[in-house]
């Protein structure tokens, strides 16, 4: 009796779910990578759920969030980009063909806003490059006309 | 020197001296300074990572930079012949052969133009994340291959046609085939996608570069992606070496 038992347990185990990493920081729009180890048949789901209750779109975090996990144990990617600032949880829910859904342990990630790239720099590479070729192009079109005026 | 680079000479000094090619480079530098400022400075586009910004930058100048190419050498032949100045090429003692690969050379500075504007706009994006250089690298490498594939394929357009307006339609609905398959950003992570996108030089290039500038992923990770350009571009210019003697004629067509 209970060798049956103890054969139905291994039998009928709920699928398990482990994660590389509990915590992650972040710079806004990072991307980041995450793996599990899911122990299936069963299909995984990735979720991203924020703990200051700022609305979360899943397809802005990430456009891959359900894998179909074969029989054996398996490791899972997740490759997710941080596109809002604050505190997330990222888990991993599988969802067996039988029996509950079983969830994974959560990976803290603490994604911190950034300001916008350097300004200053960008600006004055943003006006003298194309300025630098107009005067060129100028110049050269300049040269020419005249070069044609004297030949006439 | 070599025949054809006596060819590539004339035909690089037509195209810069006779102000072609700095107002097109003027043109790219315009777009290239809109992206690189709103990148910087645009509060809506804040998510936006610095190397995500920098791989913006390189996959807009490689796709410009390779569509300008197109454009130089869809009027390569075609345009000579339309204006009637072709006659005259052919009668000087160089080979057709030399003609075909100074015309392709020609078109591809173009190209390296481009290559050399986009640098600062690299550098000021990519600096403090090392990622300016290895972006100059992947655009010198991955973008010369993509401009010769499909330079050579434009200059072959042209070498079939009279008219320089078929030949330019035909090399931009090329480019346009090949980059609409890349704005659908789930397309490699589908079977039959990731078919496609290997086969499509730009979208290979593309997702190339992107892994390695955005996913961080070493060079030769996705090396293969490679295959696709490398191909075309040594069939291409393989093909024009080998016909370019039955290309290069007065007119287009049947004898």
């Amino acid at each position: 009796m209970n060798l049956l038992n103890l054969l139905a347990t291994v039998a009928l185990a709920d699928p398990t779910i482990t994660m590389n990493q509990d915590d992650l920081t972040a710079v806004i729009g990072q991307t980041l990578t995450v793996e599990s180890v899911v122990t299936g048949p069963a299909i995984a789901h990735l979720n991203v759920v924020s703990l200051d209750g700022v609305y979360v779109d899943l397809e802005d975090w990430s456009q891959d969030v359900t894998r179909t996990v074969p029989t054996e144990e398996a490791t899972v990617d997740w490759e997710f980009q941080a596109v809002n600032p604050g505190r997330f949880a990222v888990y991993v829910v599988l969802i067996p063909q039988n029996g509950r859904l079983v969830a994974g342990p959560p990976v803290h990630v603490t994604v911190s806003r950034r300001e916008t790239l350097d300004t200053g720099g960008a600006l004055p590479v943003a006006i003298a490059v194309p300025a630098l070729l107009g005067i060129a192009t100028l110049t050269g079109t300049a040269r020419r006309l005249l070069g044609l005026r004297s030949k006439v | 020197m070599s025949r054809w680079t006596v060819v590539a000479e004339q035909e690089s000094r037509d195209l810069w001296v006779g102000g072609r090619g700095p107002a097109l480079v003027f043109g790219f530098s315009v777009l290239l300074s809109a992206m690189t400022y709103l990148a910087a400075t645009n509060q809506a586009m804040n998510f936006l990572e610095q190397r995500e910004a920098v791989n913006l930058i390189v996959q807009v100048g490689l796709a410009v930079g390779v569509l300008l190419t197109v454009v130089v050498s869809a009027d390569a032949i075609s345009g000579e012949r339309e204006r009637g100045t072709f006659e005259g090429l052919l009668l000087t003692p160089v080979s057709r052969r030399a003609i075909v690969v100074g015309k392709l050379a020609a078109a591809s500075t173009i190209w390296l133009a481009c290559l050399v504007v986009t640098l600062p706009y690299l550098w000021v994006l990519g600096r403090g994340v090392a990622g300016a250089v290895q972006a100059a690298l992947l655009a010198l490498t991955v973008g010369t291959l993509v401009a010769t594939g499909l330079g050579g394929i434009s200059l072959l357009i042209s070498a079939v046609t009279n008219s320089n307006k078929t030949s330019l339609a035909w090399g931009l609905l090329l480019l346009l085939v090949l980059f609409a398959p890349t704005q659908l950003p789930a397309l490699p992570k589908t079977g039959v996608g990731e078919v496609i996108t290997r086969v499509n030089p730009i979208g290979s290039s593309l997702h190339y570069v992107s892994q390695i500038l955005v996913s961080r992923r070493d060079w030769t990770h996705d090396l293969s992606y490679l295959a696709s350009p490398i191909v075309i571009a040594v069939i291409v210019t393989g093909v024009l070496i080998a016909a370019g003697p039955r290309l290069v004629r007065l007119t287009a067509g049947p004898r």
